[in-house]
Order: C-alpha cells, then structure tokens, then sequence
C-alpha cells in the first residue's frame, strides 16, 4: 500500500506539495484566504447544479426560483447554501484582507499580489452584484436599474454594460451569462496568479520576523485548509437549513422602494448624501486599496508599530460599519 | 491516514450531489410521482415563495425581438416601462408634488427560517449534522494540525 501510494504521487508530482510552509499558516488568520477559496468553491459546485433550473430572460427568471424554492426537491437548500456560501465569502474576504493589511503582507516583495488581490475583491463584488441580479424580483431589478443608471453615466466607457450595446438580448440574459461564466473564469485566473504570488513569494513571516524559523510542509497546511473548509461547509449547511434567503416577487419597474443587501448598503448610504457617489466611492476605494503598497513604503510589518495604518484601518471599518448601520435602519430618500 | 481521509470526503461529496440532483440521478426525482397530481398540489401557502408554483416552462414559448424590451416586459403597458433611469426622479418628484401619489403595493422580501414542510427538510439536517460530524471528528483527532 505504501508503495502505491509512492507511486501515485510520483505520478502526479505530488511531492512538489511538499515545500516548506510557515508553522503559523495553520492558523485561522493565515488561513481565512483559504477559507475565502473554499466558500468560493462551494458556490461554484452550487451554482452550477442552481443552473440546471434557472431560466435566464426576464418574464420567467423569477418564476423559476419561485419554482426551485417550491418544488424542486432540496431546492431550497441547495440555493440557501449558494446564498449562504456567498455570505459567508463577504465576510471572510474582508477579514483576510484585513490580516494581511495588520501584518503588511501587502508590502515588499508582494505588491503585485495584492493588486491581484484588489482585482479578486472586484471580482467577488462583481459576482455577488450580478448573483443579486438575478433572482429578478424588486430588490434585483432597483439593483440593475442602478448600474443602468452608472453605465449610462460613464459614456462610451460604459457603453459595453448597457441595454443597447446589444438590441433584442435582455440585459438580464447578459448578466446571468456574466455570473455563471465571465466573472467565474476571469476569477478563476486571477486565483492561480494570487496562488502563484503566494507560493514565489512564499507565505509572509509573522510581523516583526524577517524570515520563517519554523517550516512544516504545503501538504500539512492543506490537511488544516482541508478541514477548515468542511468547517465552513458545515457553517453554510447550517445557516442554509435554517434561514430562507429573500426572494421577491417579479418586480414593478420604475420604484424604487427597496435596500440593496448588507454589502452594498454602505454605498446605498452615500448616494443619500450625493447620488454620483455611486460612480465616485468603488473609484476612490479601488484605487485607495491599490495604492496601499505604493504609499506605504516603509519596511516595519509589527502592527503596534504602524501607528497611522492601523488609525486608518480602524477609522475606515468604523465609517464602513457606521454606513451599513446608517442605511439599515434608515429610511432613505434619495432618487436617481 | 491521509488516504482513507480523502476517500471519506469523496464519499461526503458524493452523498451530497447525489442527493440535490435526484432528478437527474433518478427516474422521477428517486420515487415515483404522478404528473397530473404535481401540477394540482400547491406549495405552503404561509410562505413567501409560494406565490407561483406552475412551472416556468409552463408560459408561453420566447418572445421575438421587439415584442418585448430588453428586460422582456411588453412595452405598451403605460407606467410601467423601462425608461432611462433617469428620467425616474422626474417621475417621482412629480409624484410627489402633485400629493396624488400611489405607489404599487411591494412585498419586501426578508430572510425567514424555513419551515419543516419543506421537501427533504429532514434529509438537509442530515447532511448539515452529518458535515458537521465530520468536521468535529477532524478537529478533536487531529487537533495539533
């Protein structure tokens, strides 16, 4: 048996997984991109068995969920545990790139990884608006009828994201194409460019250490990735068994009466105060994150001893925090 | 160890596909149904999603191009068109000023626990208990991972 085993993974090249690792990977810090790529993983198996029942235009788009939710067998829980995987996704991307930014892992030599990174984040965005899209009912359409409003905004740089680049196709039908397949396979690349960074570059040393002391090989880190993720699976399964996700009716177009989910709510708070700062605030924040490295130039990594980036970190969750409340509990009034 | 590791989350993996695509991995979704009974019986009637239980294959075929704009909805209904974003503001901020506002009634949708009538609630417990089993056994027989 042992020798099968050999075998295989000399086959394979399985033994290249087996390269030193930083002992403090297996953590839960150093393991929430991990955890990040597991829930993605689970919303790519989940979405595509989703696809088998979706009807993409939008007379029968939101009929078809109705039709999942009711009476397919498990439907509901198969699209509870897409939701909930996303969720779950929202929260554990924001914590690892908050850990990476309290251990300056951004800094050199990995810059580029964490423009990778940035680009990752706008993808995820990307998928979970488009996600919110398409269940078609009042909350997707105000959705779509925002970035209508922002691509119609931007002129010809927009042009490709509106209804009339391509006459007689919904722009649902688009949508939906970019869920499943554009946003998945550009993230999918940009996951083997981050993995490739992590690897050339090697997983950063805890803060205040120039190198890694203690090693263990890629593959232990694996097994403790491994059971991580079924961890979060168990966590999705959980949530998805016990809450039923939203889902609206088909929706009455022209209203605008509803509130975007916790993750786009912030945004929905600043277009109270100016409507262009949904334009303006995905701008400035893209490019704030991505001038992080540019900015900080300096070598210290030890967190107590980054008195501004934290102070900056923490008054950016505080505002982000306040805005999410803000646009929760509040009663808007803003129209486009 | 590894091996036999592996090999109990293909099995999980497998267990799990299997059971949410009954209808494809067994005639008549694994038990036999009558057709003319799945179109009569209604879903819960206390839940939000049980608003249109017919099949959305049930409609009419795909419209035509230019019968329906681009987001499929016929365009001689008056009020109810897709028009440039925005111009809504306008639209509302006439509504408002003429004080005869009247807004189409809008159920928001909320997150709600499911109820236990759902099909195979049972089954999905079994799966989230089973998952999480199996995550309990992993942390407490290699906790120093």
């Amino acid at each position: 048996m042992p020798k099968l085993v050999d075998t295989i993974k000399d086959r394979l090249g399985l033994h290249l997984l087996e390269y030193p690792v930083p002992v403090h990977s297996n953590s839960i810090p150093y393991s929430l991109g991990g955890i990040t790529a597991a829930s993605f993983g689970i919303l790519v198996v989940s979405g595509i068995l989703l696809a088998q029942f979706y009807v993409p235009v939008p007379d029968k788009a939101n009929t078809s969920v109705h039709y999942l939710m009711d009476q397919i067998y498990l439907g509901w829980f198969l699209r509870g545990i897409h939701f909930w995987a996303g969720e779950v996704l929202s929260v554990t991307v924001v914590l690892h790139m908050v850990r990476v930014f309290c251990t300056a892992s951004y800094k050199k030599p990995r810059e580029v990884n964490w423009l990778v990174g940035i680009a990752l984040l706008g993808l995820m965005v990307g998928l979970l608006f488009t996600g919110t899209v398409l269940k078609w009912d009042q909350e997707a359409y105000e959705a779509l009828d925002h970035f209508v409003w922002v691509s119609n905004e931007l002129g010809i740089l927009g042009l490709p994201l509106t209804e009339g680049f391509t006459p007689g196709v919904p722009l649902l039908t688009r949508v939906y194409m970019a869920h499943i397949s554009l946003l998945p396979l550009m993230t999918l690349m940009a996951l083997g460019l981050h993995l490739f960074f992590v690897k050339y570059h090697k997983l950063s040393p805890k803060p205040g250490e120039p190198e890694a002391t203690k090693v263990m090989p890629f593959t232990q880190h694996i097994l403790y990735l491994q059971r991580a993720g079924i961890g979060a699976l168990a966590l999705i399964f959980l949530l998805a068994v016990l809450i039923a996700p939203p889902l609206g009716d088909q929706p009455i177009l022209g209203l605008e009466v509803t509130k975007p989910p916790w993750q786009f709510v912030w945004i929905y708070a600043l277009e109270n105060i100016w409507v262009p700062f949904l334009i303006a605030a995905p701008l400035v924040i893209g490019l704030g994150l991505a001038a992080i490295p540019f900015v900080d130039r300096n070598d210290e990594t030890y967190w107590k001893k980054r008195p501004v980036a934290m102070a900056l970190l923490a008054g950016t969750l505080v505002v982000l925090a306040g805005l999410i409340l803000w646009g929760s509990f509040t009663t808007m009034t803003h129209t486009m | 160890m590894k091996v036999s590791y592996i090999t109990s989350i293909f099995l999980l993996l497998i267990v799990f596909f299997t059971a949410l695509t009954p209808n494809s991995s067994f005639a008549h979704s694994g038990h036999k149904k009558d057709p003319v009974a799945d179109v009569e019986v209604g879903g819960p009637s206390d839940s939000i999603y049980a608003v249109g239980n017919e099949s959305p294959e049930s409609d009419a075929g795909l419209s035509l191009p230019g019968e329906r704009d681009l987001f499929g909805n016929p365009p001689s209904i008056p009020g109810l068109e897709m028009t440039d974003p925005l111009e809504h503001s306008k639209h509302s901020d006439k509504s408002h000023d003429s004080g005869h506002h009247e807004e189409p009634m809008v159920v928001h949708a909320k997150r709600e626990w499911n109820s236990s009538d759902k099909s195979g609630y049972g089954f999905a417990w079994s799966l989230t208990l089973l998952t999480a089993g199996a995550f309990s056994f992993l942390v407490f027989k290699f906790p120093k991972l």
